[in-house]
């Protein structure tokens, strides 16, 4: 499963009126009438932010709903007021009403419709605010039902359109990094280097990231960018997470500023071959959590069992929204089966005793007879130059 | 302030402990404890999220990086910081806050509920009073019901008014941060002139100004600008369009606190609707004044047309910790401005011609006027 689109208007457009057609026939097969599907402002890179993916608007206020009949065009509720112009050229939705208040207007859209009585699902209810959390009930003559599965249905993997921006995001995370390596220098501050592998994203069209970037000689774990300095020996650590139409994708990377010692080559041979461990076991019809001891049982063999659990890991992997947040994490509580168009970052990332914390890991899809990796090679630990800063 | 909510945080975290030292939140929580005397309360929970943070950060220093976190307080216990994180990153969050007692919930997507009510259960007695801090804006309607529900055992209210007072007035070292935030706003507003000035598009431009805040250690920046056209929008793609002007707003934050620029390349000497209608309401604002006294001197100024743009984009109000902070500048807001606070007042509006013009002022209001900073 390659896309087999490119991100530009037209493929933008063409996913939106697949997805809202999409959406129409589970609203059918559940005897819904009225679809109101919410979004939160405070997108972030776990979450799912399904009124965005329904109608390609990255929403800037608090609240977003697009409300969507089984018959007729879909109406776009977005705030603030002032967002109007913006929201009819982003999205593909040609009805857009921007107001400051959200809750109010959509309880006014729906009196001026006539949709009171219809029967009515809500999506993305737990993302509303308070104000439009009420607003959808009130607005209503009987309580709407949950119906966050008719847009899952539909989101839960990835259509052609997503891919390509997933794979687009990649290509971005991978100039970063590489970038990244190239402006590195000892004495340079951590959040210097996180601003400069920051600003090449956004250049190449990054429209936000999740960008944790530090270094250490012993990391503990990778975290925000602090004003450490960068030292001969310190293992740079990069989770690198932008965004392209709102869609995340993560590579995860380990650099060493000189040479690498002979533990460090030693754990990162383990991370790798359990990535490798794990990529080999994905496709469709897998469990998550069979995933996960593929790549525990790498790490385990090799003296590490102690290290595959919290406090030195947190997870083997997760999905990032947009539309989806399916498979979630990479863990042995899974009980999620990848099937194709399922997407995330493969990363066994964790703690060693002696060497610290290193990062591995792609963003891989699931194909119909597999799985493929999203960047061009196999991770790799990386070198960097001991210069000094200019 | 104009802004956006949809920003991750991904620049330099630090606690700066030159400037906020640990003796700085010992007495914020001494006069938090008085204020939840005043108000009956015995324990509070101040609840923080990564977009809208003051209360959680003013009492514990450390602005969330993903989701929620929890200070919660006792009038002889705590304060205890619950976060949604798990103990993998324990290590670091401690060197990012004063508070020692931390405690992790069971994952990234639970809410507080559990911890926070043993935490809770540890302090008080079963009745006690506890007041709830930001709880119901910044979790949302189902996971703030879960924490009400799991508190049921104590007489829970919604008290978002507690700190009001308290966050109003900056402390000094508050200022400071303050003042620091806001000049590398102008710095970084000036990277976005000065390309723009060099030949760049209205979008590598704005972009300019992200990257030199960053690089000087903004942890969050939001800067909107006419990209597309004569409203303010972010930068989403790459675009080679370029305006006649560059117009925009450049917000910056730095160690929890704001700082907020307009941009505008029109000449200094041009009088736009924005200008004035700024200077109107810079004359307007006094210790003792309303919100609204101020909105309406900006209202005088403007006609019916810019007048709507304007008040669509707002006109600006406290800034500390939140960029947006009460008192509230607009038509009919009642909130004083007290002496001690800091306000970023702001016009963004259309001219006859339909083009966009955008001004700001930050200012401090003293006891006997204010101090443009």
């Amino acid at each position: 499963m390659t896309a087999s689109v490119e991100v530009n208007a037209e493929s933008k457009r063409a996913a939106g009126a697949a997805r809202i057609a999409a959406v129409r026939a589970e609203m059918e097969e559940r005897g819904l009438d009225l679809l109101l599907v919410c979004g939160n402002g405070r997108h972030h890179f776990i979450g799912a932010n399904l009124a965005w993916w329904l109608s390609g608007v990255r929403q800037l206020g608090r609240d977003m709903v697009v409300a969507l009949p089984r018959d007729g065009e879909p109406v776009l509720v977005a705030s603030p007021r002032w967002d109007a112009a913006r929201a009819s050229r982003r999205g593909w939705i040609s009805d857009v009403v921007a107001v400051d208040d959200v809750a109010v207007a959509v309880d006014e859209l729906v009196r001026a419709r006539g949709w009171r009585a219809a029967r009515t699902g809500v999506a993305g209810r737990a993302a509303a605010s308070s104000e439009l959390a009420a607003a959808l009930v009130d607005a209503m003559e009987r309580e709407p039902e949950e119906a966050d599965d008719a847009v899952l249905a539909v989101a839960s993997t990835h259509d052609e359109w997503s891919l390509a921006c997933i794979e687009r995001s990649v290509e971005i995370a991978e100039a970063g990094y590489r970038h990244m390596l190239d402006v590195a220098r000892l004495g340079m501050p951590e959040y210097e280097l996180a601003a400069a592998a920051d600003a090449h994203m956004r250049a190449a069209g990054a429209d936000d990231n999740f960008l944790l970037i530090s270094a250490s000689q012993h990391n503990l774990a990778v975290h925000a960018p602090t004003d450490r300095e960068l030292q001969p020996g310190d293992v740079i650590l990069g989770e690198i997470s932008p965004s392209v139409e709102g869609q995340f994708a993560q590579i995860c990377r380990s650099a060493v500023v000189g040479e690498p010692n002979s533990m460090q080559v030693e754990v990162y041979g383990v991370l790798l071959e359990a990535y490798q461990a794990g990529f080999e076991l994905c496709g469709p019809g897998v469990s998550v959590p069979d995933v996960t001891r593929a790549v525990n049982a790498v790490v385990t063999k090799a003296g590490y069992e102690r290290y595959t659990k919290p406090p030195y890991m947190r997870t083997r992997g997760h999905a990032m929204g947009l539309g989806t947040l399916y498979p979630a994490d990479v863990s042995e509580r899974s009980e999620v089966v990848l099937k194709p168009g399922m997407a995330f970052v493969l990363h066994p990332n964790q703690y060693f005793p002696g060497p610290g914390y290193f990062l591995c890991g792609d963003q891989v899809v699931i194909t119909e007879d597999g799985a493929r990796a999203l960047s061009p090679g196999l991770p790799t630990l990386d070198t960097i130059a001991g210069t000094v800063a200019a | 302030m104009i802004t956006m909510q949809n920003v991750l945080k991904r620049g330099r975290t630090a606690w700066d402990r030159s400037l906020m030292s640990e003796d700085e939140y010992v007495e914020r929580v001494r006069e938090t404890r008085a204020a939840m005397g005043a108000a009956g309360l015995e324990a509070v929970v101040a609840v923080g999220h990564t977009a809208h943070y003051g209360n959680l950060t003013w009492l514990s220093g450390n602005v969330p990086p993903l989701g929620w976190m929890a200070v919660v307080l006792g009038r002889e216990a705590g304060p205890v910081l619950v976060t949604g994180g798990g103990s993998r990153d324990l290590p670091f969050l401690r060197t990012q806050t004063w508070i020692e007692d931390i405690r992790t919930s069971a994952s990234l997507f639970a809410g507080p509920a559990e911890a926070v009510s043993a935490v809770i259960g540890e302090m008080v007695s079963d009745g006690a009073s506890v007041g709830l801090v930001g709880a119901a804006s910044e979790l949302g309607p189902r996971v703030h019901g879960e924490l009400i529900g799991a508190l049921s055992a104590y007489a829970v209210s919604d008290r978002d008014d507690l700190l009001f007072d308290l966050r109003a007035v900056k402390r000094p070292r508050e200022r400071v941060a303050l003042e620091r935030s806001l000049a590398l706003a102008r710095v970084a507003a000036g990277a976005a002139v000065d390309a723009w000035e060099d030949g760049a598009s209205s979008s590598a431009s704005l972009l300019a100004a992200e990257r030199v805040a960053r690089a000087r250690g903004a942890r969050d920046v939001r800067v909107l600008g006419n990209v597309d056209g004569e409203e303010l929008a972010p930068v989403e793609e790459r675009s080679s369009a370029r305006r006649d002007r560059l117009v925009g707003v450049c917000a910056v934050e730095s160690i929890g606190y704001w700082g907020t620029v307009a941009i505008d390349t029109a000449a200094p000497s041009v009088a736009t609707a924005a200008r004035s209608a700024l200077a109107a309401m810079v004359g307007a604002a006094a210790p003792g004044v309303t919100g609204g006294a101020v909105a309406e001197a900006a209202a005088d100024s403007l006609d019916g047309g810019s007048g709507d743009v304007a008040f669509a984009y707002g006109l600006g109000g406290g800034i500390g910790l939140d960029p947006d902070e009460r008192p509230v500048v607009a038509l009919g807001s009642s909130d004083v401005l007290v002496p001690g606070a800091v306000l970023a007042l702001h016009v963004v509006t259309v001219s006859d011609g339909g083009s966009l013009s955008a001004a700001g002022e930050t200012l401090r209001v003293e006891q006997d006027g204010i101090v443009l900073l």
